[in-house]
């Protein structure tokens, strides 16, 4: 019976392989990150208790204390969501209306002949090639299948080959 | 007037306020479309039947699946991979190894393993011959109508084919997409990755499948209808991208392209800022050279043209990004004054809103995927690079990616080797 072979966990989540110094600057910049990421919503905040009367003074952003420019750049949400919306509206009710009209053509199966034809090789070859376990194949200079060994698959130590 | 005193905004004008408000008009713009198309796939699609991956729908049939599996230089991975398949619950199968002229021991370890897994197959590519090649020579040596590419170094959930398969019941449908999952966590670029795979992999797919397109399947984890191919010409060997080929191939044939979030495929990404940048600049190299070449049929066929939109926006965003970090970074040190260059840092009330929407976004994918992927929620604490790092990935990879994608010989064959697969044990970064 076949022993089964080490297989690596499926997901391999080893911090502990990278090299200190790279876990430490990968940590410290993403908390950076995140800090500056919290400074951002600061104006917000002061913005905010400004407009109900209690000022923050180590809040201090100029230029960005105003609720009227924020306002001004959400206006551009229901401008991004309603045409997203509409595209989505539009495409449905043509796919819908295209699908009744249209239907959906029955695209001819390929069999073996028409395979090998458009392929330019000889159907026999190919049903040959195609049952094959272990194949060596050739290539034209445009990739195409020009020629393929086949080799039965015997013991490791008595290999035989068959040119088709 | 000195050269220092004139300004980008005094020689751009108005055409100033037009570039600022693009670059950040855009990015909320694109962050509603794929939270809206994101919810609406959810409800439309993904809750139907039930979203638990190892309950998939009986079927009466299961048609004959083979599963493509290309491999360059994978003797650290064929094992895994190839065990893996093995362990899949889907009945009818085969699966089609491609050694791609490897020069390592990844010919004799798939030999070897033909002997022990009855439903194994190997092509040996007698050269290294590219993806594209390697996978049309397996779609052309199986009988399998419907085939299921994936890398060398994935390893496919068992239940995964299930949920695959059944979408081809519909007789427009030509190509699946899976959701692939990122195995590597142990760096921050690495969980960063998982965040992206949920935000912008999952959710965009989920977005552009609610208006009926998909700019591109994951070539990782992709389930075709040989017919389609064979309609569409099959994967083309000169694509450096050769998952965004075929995807517009199938599309522009008139083939609808699915996404199936359940159809889940465990994926090895790079740790390494190199390996990192070297895989984007492909995709996007391979993004741009699809879309030149598939212009003109683009032009002929309207129902292309959201998808087509989206990207040139999105090139046309990393251009007038790059341009405006420049300018900024000119204004600070060389001339070391204020040349009105303030804005392009988007900090204030642009940046809040901007990083606030792209926070909520992150925490809406990874609320989508959190069924797929357990523990997923636990890396949000890493997320809050995602909102600098992609973007910024993604102005610095488009803007290097168009020069070399029109630059690029036409025919030229498409081949690379793969970055690096991350921290494992015994492999060190």
């Amino acid at each position: 019976m076949r022993r089964p072979r080490e297989q690596q966990p499926l997901i391999i989540e080893r911090p502990d392989l990278a090299h200190p110094l790279r876990r430490a600057t990968a940590l410290l910049f993403t908390l950076l990150a995140w800090a500056g990421w919290v400074a951002l919503w600061l104006p917000v905040i002061g913005s905010l208790t400004a407009h109900f009367g209690l000022v923050l003074p180590w809040i201090n952003y100029p230029g960005l204390l105003s609720l009227n420019s924020l306002s001004q750049l959400l206006d551009v949400f229901p401008l991004a969501i309603g045409s997203v919306l509409l595209v989505l509206a539009i495409n449905g009710l043509i796919s819908r209306i295209l699908r009744r009209f249209n239907k959906p053509q029955a695209h001819g199966f390929v069999g073996m002949d028409r395979l090998a034809a458009g392929m330019a090789l000889d159907p026999d070859k190919l049903t040959t090639w195609q049952a094959a376990r272990i194949l060596h194949v050739e290539h034209g200079p445009k990739g195409r299948v020009i020629n393929a060994r086949t080799v039965s698959k015997a013991t490791p130590e008595r290999q035989s080959t068959s040119h088709s | 007037m000195t050269v220092s005193a004139i300004t980008l905004p005094m020689l751009m004008g108005d055409f100033w306020g037009v570039l600022l408000s693009y670059v950040f008009l855009y990015p909320v713009m694109m962050s509603c479309l794929w939270m809206i198309g994101g919810i609406a796939f959810y409800f439309i699609e993904e809750r139907h039947p039930h979203r638990i991956v190892n309950q998939p729908p009986e079927r009466e049939d299961y048609p004959l699946v083979a599963i493509l599996v290309p491999c360059f230089n994978e003797e650290a991975n064929a094992h895994e991979t190839i065990d893996a398949l093995m362990c899949l619950r889907y009945p009818n199968s085969e699966v089609i190894a491609i050694n791609d002229g490897s020069r390592d021991r990844t010919g004799e370890i798939l030999d070897a393993l033909t002997g022990e897994y009855p439903k194994l197959r190997v092509i040996h590519n007698v050269k290294n011959q590219g993806k594209a090649v390697g996978l049309n020579t397996a779609a052309l040596l199986t009988h399998a109508e419907i085939l299921v590419g994936i890398d060398g170094d994935a390893r496919l959930d068992p239940w995964c084919l299930h949920w695959l398969v059944r979408h081809f019941d519909a007789p427009e449908v030509g190509a699946v997409t899976g959701n692939p999952r990122v195995r590597t966590r142990s760096t921050l670029l690495g969980r960063i990755q998982v965040g992206e795979f949920s935000s912008i992999v999952g959710l965009i797919k989920r977005a552009q499948r609610s208006i009926g397109l998909i700019f591109t399947v994951s070539g990782v984890i992709a389930a075709f209808r040989r017919s389609a191919l064979f309609e569409a010409g099959f994967w083309s060997p000169d694509k450096l991208t050769e998952d965004v080929d075929i995807t517009w191939k199938l599309q522009l044939a008139g083939w609808e392209v699915r996404f199936e979030p359940r159809a889940l495929c465990w994926i090895l990404m790079p740790e390494t800022l190199k390996g990192l940048w070297n895989q984007r600049l492909r995709w996007s190299t391979g993004g741009a050279q699809v879309i030149f070449d598939y212009w003109s049929e683009i032009w002929h066929r309207p129902r292309m043209w959201p998808v087509f939109v989206e990207y040139s926006m999105s090139i046309l965003w990393a251009f007038c990004m790059s341009l405006l970090i420049f300018y900024r970074i000119a204004d600070l040190v060389i001339y070391k004054i204020n040349l009105q260059s303030a804005p392009v840092l988007m900090l204030g009330w642009t940046g809040l809103l901007i990083g606030t929407i792209c926070m909520i976004q992150m925490m809406l994918s990874l609320w989508l995927d959190r069924p797929y992927d357990q523990g997923l929620l636990k890396n949000y604490f890493w997320m809050i690079w995602y909102p600098v790092i992609y973007w910024l990935l993604s102005a610095t990879t488009a803007v290097a990616a168009l020069p070399a994608a029109l630059m690029r010989t036409s025919g030229k064959r498409a081949t690379w080797i793969s970055p690096d697969r991350g921290i494992s044990p015994g492999k060190k970064i």
